[in-house]
């Protein structure tokens, strides 16, 4: 039993994604930001622009400052275990420390997603469901596409076992 | 009528109780803004002619293309306008049957019948509406199907016991006519009534002008000869009329129950437990005691005083989200009300073994107390902070003011201490056959009970002052939608919560589920 890490280039697609996230949002606040700088401070419209301009970009900054702490710290965290024949135990949370334990008979179906961005990293992420309600979906991100595929095989193979020993 | 449906189709009535749907769900709202924003009437009644005719069609259609068989051992549903779907429902998979017969239904002479599994999300046959002899035929086929008639596994849990499948019907629970008045006066169901009324004539000042008081006049005088009145009759007027709202609340409370829980009774045949109530609309509902997930114990102030509680289950694959309007109509209560010994039989009964008073109770762990102050004390002591400050800084206030705030802020504060201290004192854990068990509360009371074989999953949390404290909480989730998670103890000695973890991995890994309940995925 090997405690398994997600691949360090996890880290780059998190920030290539939080960089999306940043971009929309502040996309999405510029125009707000104008607006508010031209009717309540009395600005011109060029000078609002500006102004706007600099305070996003420093809100950007700052939060993306922030997602990136947050982000290496729930790296540094991220691990799974797979315990043969009984399940995964899964380690997740920055600061909150979350342990997960997913039995290998609760789980109903196991995706190996592989976005755009994962591929051009050379990374997999596999999802495992179980029929619960909050905790349904459980993934392990960053994973070795090849691992991936073969943990997924690994699990459905002791799924199918767990399967027959109850109905034979 | 209904013998001479032709077998496998909806009621020929059925129509109406679809456009009823329709209705509710699409056109209700923007017919209720139309009818009560407005004040001419003609633009609505031709938009409502309209729909009207929509709705009729719609609900021919519906009903039309619904067609129903069935078979050895499932049942066939074949339904769809556009989309034409086909289901195979195994009847070994059905967990719940589920009747309701509001005052229409039973002019009519119908039911709407609900079948779910144990998957989340939609019920798997909805039969919007059937013939009552023809509802109680596939009913009852559905009812006397149990898992052992399919070479199903019965589930060798300790805690829950699924009986051989020819058992007698046997009455758990019957509530009689004064408990349900209790009932009334303990639950606050009153305020739903009042909000509704307050709603409505928010909208519509109109509605004002038909009552025989003419409140206008009313607040007219008031205000004229308010200046002539002494501030004891004042508060005397007001003090008669909290009361008089207080008991129409109750009164409204108690004719709520006395109609929805009318004739309450709880019946179990081998593993299906099968309960009726309602006296305008039938609620005839069934669940399997196998596909309990969880069990809660309720005890509110008033419970408490009146020495009753309530006890609810959560079955597996609650479908509420995709269908709101069975969320009263399916098995989410074992007893609205019952005495705390009756609860305990109940649950006895339903679960040999479990005594729920002589279950091993741990404390949580001794920093409990005070975290739990503390989680009230960040929002409380700003809030206090700001009504005494507001009470000595805005003129023109007497300067009794202050003092009376600052009275106010210190017993609030001590009783958020006292709150916070018995509830670390009376919180406590219990593992034992099969059953986890979280009770909480300061003044009310929750006991949870959850069968450590139906996790589906667990989780150790441990925040950063858990990690400090050496402490972790714990989190279970089933099959089941349950608001919160369906179980979570905080303030864990750590080794205590992997544990009482290390329970639910062992039963997860050696009795897995019986073969129905694995029918997740689906809504979310």
């Amino acid at each position: 039993v090997t405690v398994e890490r997600p691949l360090p280039a996890l880290l780059k697609v998190w920030r290539l994604r939080h960089l999306a996230w940043i971009t929309g949002g502040t996309a999405l606040v510029f125009p707000v930001l104008m607006v508010l700088g031209h009717e309540l401070l009395d600005l011109r419209w060029g000078a609002a622009a500006v102004w706007t301009a600099l305070v996003a970009l420093a809100g950007a900054v700052i939060a993306g400052a922030a997602i990136e702490w947050h982000a290496r710290a729930a790296f540094a965290r991220c691990s799974w275990t797979h315990l043969p024949d009984e399940g995964v135990v899964v380690h997740q949370g920055a600061w909150w420390h979350k342990e997960i334990w997913l039995p290998v008979s609760r789980l109903q179906h196991l995706d190996v997603v592989r976005g755009p961005i994962e591929r051009a990293h050379g990374l997999a992420t596999l999802a495992l469901f179980t029929a619960g309600y909050h905790q349904y979906c459980v993934k392990l991100e960053g994973m070795d596409p090849d691992h991936a595929l073969t943990l997924r095989d690994t699990l459905l193979a002791e799924i199918r076992a767990q399967r027959l020993r109850v109905e034979p | 009528m209904t013998d001479t449906l032709p077998a496998g189709r909806l009621h020929p009535w059925s129509w109406v109780f679809h456009a009823i749907r329709a209705l509710r769900e699409v056109a209700l709202p923007a017919l209720v803004f139309m009818v009560v924003g407005r004040k001419d009437a003609f633009g609505p009644l031709v938009v409502g002619a309209v729909a009207a005719i929509i709705l009729v069609a719609w609900g021919i259609l519906r009903s039309r293309t619904f067609r129903y068989e069935l078979l050895d051992r499932e049942l066939l549903v074949r339904e769809g306008l556009f989309v034409r779907e086909t289901r195979h429902v195994p009847f070994a998979r059905v967990q719940a049957v589920n009747e309701r017969q509001g005052p229409l239904h039973r002019l009519l002479g119908v039911t709407e019948l609900v079948l779910e599994s144990g998957a989340a999300g939609k019920p798997e046959a909805v039969m919007r509406v059937l013939g009552v002899a023809e509802a109680a035929r596939i009913a009852g086929m559905l009812r006397s199907v149990t898992a052992a008639d399919h070479g199903i596994p019965e589930h060798a849990t300790p805690g829950v016991v699924a009986s051989p499948a020819a058992a007698t019907t046997q009455e758990l629970l019957r509530i009689p006519t004064d408990e349900l008045i209790l009932h009334g006066i303990i639950s606050n169901r009153g305020f739903v009534v009042i909000a509704l009324v307050f709603g409505i004539i928010s909208q519509n000042s109109e509605l004002l002008d038909l009552l025989p008081i003419d409140f206008k006049q009313l607040m007219k005088d008031s205000t004229d000869t308010a200046a002539g009145i002494d501030a004891g009759a004042i508060f005397g007027v007001l003090l008669v009329l909290l009361l008089g709202i207080m008991v129409l609340v109750r009164l409204l409370s108690i004719a709520f129950a006395l109609f929805t829980l009318h004739d309450f009774t709880l019946r179990r045949a081998g593993d299906r437990l099968r309960m009726n109530r309602g006296l305008l609309s039938r609620v005839d509902v069934s669940g399997r005691v196998s596909g309990f997930q969880r069990i809660v114990l309720e005890q509110s102030l008033l419970h408490r005083a009146f020495r009753r509680c309530a006890v609810k289950v959560d079955l597996a694959g609650a479908s509420l989200l995709g269908n709101p309007e069975a969320a009263d109509s399916r098995l989410d209560t074992l007893a609205p009300i019952a005495t705390p010994a009756k609860a305990r039989s109940l649950l006895h009964e339903l679960i040999p073994g479990l005594d729920i008073d002589d279950l091993p109770w741990q404390p949580l762990h001794r920093s409990a107390a005070v975290r739990r102050w503390q989680r009230t004390a960040w929002w409380l002591l700003p809030t206090l902070a700001l009504v005494v400050a507001a009470a000595g800084l805005i003129p023109g206030l007497p300067s009794a003011a202050l003092l009376g705030a600052l009275v106010a802020a210190t017993i609030v504060l001590g009783l958020s201490v006292v709150h916070a201290w018995r509830w670390a004192r009376w919180s406590a854990f219990a593992a034992s056959d099969g059953v986890i068990a979280f009770r909480s509360g300061a003044w009310a009371r929750h006991w949870t009970l959850v069968f450590d074989d139906r996790a589906q999953s667990t989780a150790l949390r441990r925040s950063p002052r858990d990690q400090r404290e050496g402490t972790a909480s714990l989190a279970v989730d089933i099959q089941s939608m349950t608001a919160s998670h369906a179980l979570h103890i905080p303030y864990l000695d750590a080794a205590i919560g992997e544990r009482l973890n290390a329970r639910f991995w062992r039963a997860g890994n050696s009795a897995p589920l019986p073969a129905d309940a694995h029918a997740g995925g689906g809504l979310r």
